[in-house]
């Protein structure tokens, strides 16, 4: 090993080494953990909201418009951009995730159109059965169950804000990629329902989906109650400028820890400057000396980025994805961007360590060192 | 190796109005192997003189030839490649890296760790005395053996110059004595240019410089040259 190599100055350095690297490590630990974290917020609430719009599209009456006008909804059955039109009844279970709350879709159906939907949207019922018409049954998304907390033979908790007015009994699990619940009752035709629990699902031809999506959003000038994929997804982006917000402050938070670093390398640095003084006697050209520092402080920034990331994932793996997991949500333990961001520690480190080192070194005189001693 | 200085003059504080002359109109010519003192009381400038002769600094004027080459107006980094190809050094202090071990220490100068390397280290190491420190850390020394360690340090490029300022300063009389002893072994090898206050320790030299108020007083070269 070279006397004066970066390997050598590890190895009998290992104590600084070790805490240098410590803090990068706990560094990119916090900003990759946070980042699945909020990645798994998002990941879970998204598709237990969103996903059923992929394949209908949604128009609701409400107080303004109790009952939906028979003229639009023959325009939307003779549209060429519709295949067909479901009455339903909309009502909404709650789902949580850690940071965030939504309330996802139970429907029902008469007997006829649940067989079209659950084909539809290929439910596929993993435990129990589908929910008999006209009874307080539920078949619902394994997701939702477990979020819920519930199995065959359990009750669903009541939520008048969200039209969930009586206990349902659990059926059945359904797994589908739509997440939605299905219950018997009450059905479409029931002249018990609120108004905004009234609905149609509205299924696009194939090829047609945003033309079918403009169609629908159109009626909302009409006074109806309208969900789309691409009303949702607006509506998620809005939502989800919070988030940004606690981007930046990861940021901030990793110039913080960057700037403590920086001074601490460079008052290591500074320590040094006898070592830098005898080198440059000894023949050593500055080039050769700065280099020797570059890679000593690239080498423990990218020793501190593959050990904390390795650990980020494994404590994202552990913690974050297996709770989101049982919880019926998507854990995240490998983000891109958490990985970019958590880069973004050694970057700032490197680069704000080698420039005042950089001029340090060039500062350093040879014979002001020998004889300042 | 012939050493030439032409007039050479070194200023402090050449912008104020009264500059301080550490040397004026050095005129020197210093040739072949052998021991070389520079003496003179403290702030003669002799350490002055001994760092622009090792290119460690640049005179306010006047040319140094080392060789055939005026290192005077050298880029900075061929100075440098010089300095670790052809020169050695060992200061008043001992400048050992205080991480690295008295081997590491010895062979900072070439930066390469190999057989061959290692064993001309351990050589130089035994014959100062000191090849059973070999493992250890400069703060695990005495003085006189971190000296000694430097004195390798400065032999391991086979050095056609060995620059020594006050390398005995800091040691007791007997050490002093017996580094001295060392560096003059080598002076049928390379030329030993030592600054010192000391006389004493310069019995040996072959030459002798003398300085006062930056200038030279005198120049002593002994009659029997030794080989």
């Amino acid at each position: 090993m070279r006397p004066l190599s970066t390997m050598n100055y590890f190895r009998h350095n290992k104590r600084k080494i070790i805490s240098d690297v410590t803090i990068i490590i706990v560094a990119i630990c916090l900003v990759y953990i946070m980042e699945c974290f909020i990645a798994s917020i998002t990941q879970s609430i998204y598709p237990i909201d969103a996903n059923r719009f992929d394949y209908f599209s949604v128009i609701v009456s409400n107080d303004t418009t109790p009952v939906i006008p028979q003229n639009i909804l023959d325009s939307l059955d003779n549209s060429e951009n519709i295949e067909t039109t479901i009455p339903v009844t909309v009502k909404q279970i709650v789902f949580t995730v850690p940071g965030s709350t939504t309330h996802t879709a139970i429907l029902a159906f008469d007997s006829t159109d649940q067989t079209y939907v659950a084909n539809k949207l290929q439910l596929k019922v993993i435990n129990g059965r589908m929910p008999t018409i006209g009874t307080d049954e539920i078949a619902i998304d394994e997701n939702v169950a477990k979020n819920n907390n519930l199995q065959i033979g359990s009750q669903t908790d009541i939520d008048k804000s969200y039209n969930l007015d009586r206990h349902y009994t659990v059926v059945g699990i359904l797994e589908s990629d739509s997440h939605i619940s299905i219950v018997g009752s009450p059905e479409p035709n029931n002249s018990t329902l609120k108004n905004d629990e009234r609905g149609y699902l509205v299924f696009p031809k194939e090829g047609h989906f945003e033309q079918a999506e403009k169609e629908i959003e159109s009626l909302s000038s009409q006074g109806i109650t309208t969900w789309t994929l691409s009303l949702y997804n607006r509506l998620f982006e809005k939502n989800n400028q919070t988030f940004q917000i606690l981007d930046i402050m990861i940021i901030l938070a990793i110039i913080v820890m960057a700037v403590c670093l920086v001074c601490s390398k460079y008052a290591q640095y500074f320590s040094r400057k006898n070592e830098v003084g005898i080198l440059s006697a000894l023949g050593y050209t500055q080039g050769q000396i700065i280099k020797r520092t570059f890679f000593e402080v690239v080498a423990t920034n990218i020793l501190g980025f593959i050990l904390g990331l390795a650990l980020a994932i494994l404590i994202s793996k552990l913690f974050v994805a297996n709770y989101f997991n049982s919880i019926g949500g998507t854990g995240i333990y490998f983000y891109g961007k958490a990985a970019v961001l958590a880069l973004l520690a050694p970057m700032i480190t490197t680069v704000f360590t080698l420039v005042p080192v950089y001029r340090l070194i060039r500062r350093v005189d040879a014979i002001s060192i020998v004889e300042s001693n | 190796m012939n050493y030439q200085l032409n007039d050479v003059n070194l200023f402090y504080d050449m912008d104020k109005e009264e500059r301080t002359a550490a040397l004026q109109d050095i005129t020197l010519s210093l040739d072949g192997k052998g021991l070389v003192g520079i003496l003179g009381p403290s702030g003669s400038g002799k350490s002055s003189l001994l760092y622009i002769m090792a290119g460690l600094k640049q005179p306010t004027s006047g040319q140094v030839i080392y060789g055939n080459r005026e290192i005077t107006n050298m880029d900075s980094s061929i100075l440098a490649t010089l300095r670790r190809k052809e020169f050695g050094f060992v200061f008043q202090q001992h400048f050992l890296i205080n991480y690295m071990t008295v081997l590491e220490n010895t062979l900072s100068p070439l930066n390469i760790n190999n057989k061959s390397t290692r064993r001309k280290a351990m050589q130089l190491l035994e014959r100062l005395g000191i090849e059973k420190y070999v493992n250890k850390y400069p703060h695990q020394l005495s003085g006189g053996q971190r000296q000694r360690v430097a004195i390798a340090r400065a032999l391991m490029n086979n050095p056609k110059v060995i620059f020594g300022d006050e390398p005995t300063a800091a040691l007791d009389h007997a050490s002093a004595v017996e580094v001295m002893e060392l560096l003059s072994e080598y002076t049928t090898e390379a030329m030993v240019v030592i600054v010192t206050h000391d006389e004493s320790i310069l019995e040996k030299a072959d030459t002798k410089i003398y300085i006062r108020d930056g200038r030279v007083e005198e120049v002593h070269k002994s009659k029997q040259r030794r080989i």
